[in-house]
């Protein structure tokens, strides 16, 4: 029985969510489309673990204690290290408006939570399709298939 | 108390729709999809109460996500529902033998189903 394709072979993701079983599916879904997953329960934890390590992406809850995900994603715009990495909001609710304020406040893009398992990879690599970098990764894979 | 749903996997709108009336009739929620494939990844990113899985599907059949239900150390325990709208005793015989927990012929008589479920899945209702 095969799994979801492994879109994301070679990529490093970091995940940063304080609610453990939808940091639980986000990370098994990164795992099976073939990426190595890193994660933190908080803005602050996610900070840390970024002194050591430069994923492709980041993917972020916004409402989290300690530092939620609007004040790690204007910390990483402020860091010449961390500015080019795009980071994805995770929003708890599909709000129209999100998708423009998450834009504005340093995101690449969001998704809407709860994820839907079976879609949530495409939406990531539609998302990530126009970072000249990833685009480049994605293509490849293609190429590969 | 959080309840975990039970995952329907058949590809038929009306059967889809009659299990998820069923089993709301008595609280309990199901998550429904189309084909073997998605299953396998709910399966594997969800906990799930239990399965009821049609046993003939699109592309990989109710038999073959059985196996690899079975196959895995995380998944071989979950309770599995075989249902059908082929009934023969030969394919009732070869469900049970491949380990299905339960197996109904379509239509479901609402009775005896939902009475089985409550066994197997520990007091459904």
């Amino acid at each position: 029985m095969t799994r979801i394709p492994r879109l994301l072979e070679g990529w490093t993701v970091l995940i940063v969510d304080d609610e453990v079983d939808s940091l639980e599916v986000a990370r098994r879904l990164i795992t099976m489309a073939g990426a190595q997953t890193l994660t933190a329960d908080s803005g602050r934890s996610a900070l840390e673990l970024l002194k050591h390590t430069s994923p492709h992406f980041i993917l972020s809850d916004l409402s989290m204690p300690d530092m939620d995900g609007w004040e790690l994603a204007h910390l990483l715009k402020r860091d010449r290290r961390t500015l080019e990495i795009p980071v994805i909001a995770l929003t708890a609710h599909a709000m129209s408006g999100d998708r423009d304020r998450a834009i504005a406040a340093g995101f690449h893009n969001h998704i809407a939570k709860p994820l839907d398992p079976l879609k949530f990879v495409g939406q990531l690599l539609n998302i990530l399709v126009d970072v000249p970098n990833l685009a480049d990764m994605i293509i490849n894979v293609d190429e590969r298939r | 108390m959080d309840v975990m749903p039970i995952l329907v996997v058949e590809d038929e709108p009306d059967g889809q729709e009659l299990i998820a009336r069923l089993l709301a009739q008595v609280n309990v929620t199901v998550e429904v999809v189309g084909n073997a494939e998605d299953a396998w990844t709910m399966l594997n990113v969800k906990p799930y109460r239990g399965a009821i899985i049609d046993l003939a599907l699109p592309g990989k059949d109710g038999f073959e996500l059985l196996r690899a239900i079975r196959a895995d150390t995380d998944l071989r325990a979950l309770p599995c529902v075989a249902i059908t709208a082929f009934h023969t005793p030969e394919l009732k015989q070869q469900a049970l033998q491949e380990t299905f927990d339960a197996y109904f012929a379509k239509p479901l008589d609402r009775t005896r189903f939902l009475g089985e479920l409550d066994r197997i899945f520990a007091h459904l209702i």
